[in-house]
C-alpha cells in the first residue's frame, strides 16, 4: 500500500535527470537521478575528496522507484559508501568516509520529492 | 595559548552545501571564539539564477540560527555531534546534516565475553520495550538506523550497550533507554549461558 502512491508519483515524473548535491568540508557528493520508467530509476554517483581533488567514488546505479541503493568506492585505507533512500516525501542521501573504525566524513541530505503542504 | 588556539579556529572555515533541483546552498561555517559562530548563508535560485539569500550571521555555539530572505529561509541548527541546514521555500525543501568532527565509534570492552556467532548462539528477546521517537527528531524528519553493539550477560540482562552508529535529535541516546529495559534469554556456548556481545539496529521511521 506504501509504494504505491512512490509508484504514482514516479510515473507522473518525467524521463528529466534531477541534478542533485551536497558537500561537506572534506568531500563533494554529486548526484543525478533519473525516472526512466515507472519500474526503474537511474542514478549516477560521484564523490570527490575535495582536500586531494580526486574522483573517489564514480557508479551507476539502478533500482526500483522506493527502492534503496548503495554504493562503495575509496581510496587507499579509506571506504566512501553512498547510500540512497526513500520515505514518503523524500529522497535522502547518506555519504560515509570509514578510516578503519574511525567515522572520517559523514553527510546526509533529505531532498522533497514534491510540493507539500506544510506539516506534512 | 588561547590567543593562537582562537586564531587556529579562525582559519580554518567549514565550507558546507547543498543543492536540489531549484536551489543551491552554501554555508560557511567559521568559529570566531569560544562564544561565536560565524556563518555566511548563500542561496541561488536555480531556476532564475539569482541569488535569493546572502546574510552572514553569528551566534553562539550549538545555537541554533535562522535566515530568511525573500522566498526562502534557511534555519542552521545543532544535534550532539551533528550541524544541519534545512533550506525551506514555496516549491522546495532541503535538509543536511554534517558531522562536526571524525568520529570513532565507541567499543564494548568486556574480557570474557563472546562474539556472537559460530558456536555461540545469540540471545533471545523474551521482553522488548519499543523506543520513543524524540519530538525534536520527529519535527526535523530524521528517519534511519542506529546501531547499537550490546553485551548481555549470562543471567539475561543488558550489561553494557554503546552507540556504534548514531543519528541526531537523541535517537542513539533513546535506543540506548530502550535496550538497557531489554531482558533477554541469554547466549548460549556449548549449551551454557555465556555473556556474549553483539550488533542490534533500530529503525527509526517518521516520514
Amino acid at each position: 500500500m506504501r509504494t504505491l502512491p512512490l509508484l504514482l508519483l514516479f510515473a507522473a515524473v518525467p524521463t528529466v535527470a534531477a541534478t542533485l548535491g551536497a558537500r561537506s568540508a572534506h568531500h563533494e557528493l554529486r548526484l543525478e537521478r533519473n525516472a526512466v520508467s515507472a519500474e526503474q530509476v537511474a542514478y549516477d554517483v560521484t564523490v570527490v575528496n575535495l582536500d586531494s581533488g580526486k574522483t573517489v567514488l564514480k557508479a551507476h546505479l539502478t533500482g526500483k522507484p522506493g527502492e534503496a541503493v548503495e554504493a562503495t568506492g575509496g581510496e587507499k585505507d579509506r571506504t566512501v559508501r553512498v547510500r540512497l533512500a526513500y520515505s514518503a516525501h523524500f529522497f535522502s542521501a547518506t555519504v560515509n568516509v570509514l578510516d578503519g573504525k574511525t567515522i572520517a566524513d559523514e553527510f546526509r541530505t533529505w531532498w522533497q520529492l514534491e510540493a507539500r503542504a506544510a506539516g506534512r | 595559548m588561547r590567543t593562537l588556539l582562537l586564531l587556529a579556529f579562525a582559519a580554518t572555515p567549514q565550507i558546507l552545501g547543498a543543492r536540489s533541483e531549484h536551489h543551491d546552498l552554501r554555508v560557511t561555517r567559521s568559529v570566531v571564539s569560544w562564544e561565536q559562530v560565524a556563518y555566511d548563508v548563500a542561496v541561488v535560485d536555480l531556476d532564475s539564477g539569482k541569488t535569493v539569500l546572502k546574510s552572514r550571521v553569528a551566534g553562539k555555539p550549538a545555537e541554533a540560527v535562522e535566515v530568511t530572505g525573500e522566498a526562502v529561509r534557511v534555519r542552521l541548527a545543532y544535534e550532539e555531534k551533528f550541524f544541519s541546514a534545512t533550506l525551506t521555500a514555496a516549491n522546495d525543501e532541503l535538509r543536511t546534516w554534517w558531522q562536526l568532527a571524525p568520529l570513532t565509534p565507541q567499543v564494548i570492552n568486556a574480557p570474557g565475553a563472546f562474539r556472537v556467532g559460530g558456536e555461540v548462539a545469540p540471545p533471545v528477546a523474551v521482553r522488548r520495550v519499543e523506543p520513543l521517537y524524540p519530538e525534536a527528531a520527529r519535527r526535523n524528519g530524521v528517519r534511519g538506523n542506529v546501531v547499537l553493539q550490546v553485551l548481555v550477560g549470562k543471567d539475561g540482562r543488558v550489561k553494557d550497550a554503546v552507540v556504534v552508529q548514531g543519528l541526531p535529535y537523541g535517537l542513539g541516546d533513546s535506543a540506548l533507554d530502550s535496550i538497557r529495559k531489554w531482558q533477554f534469554r541469554p547466549a548460549t556456548r556449548n549449551g551454557e549461558p555465556v555473556d556474549a556481545i553483539f550488533d542490534m539496529t533500530f529503525s527509526f521511521r517518521s516520514w
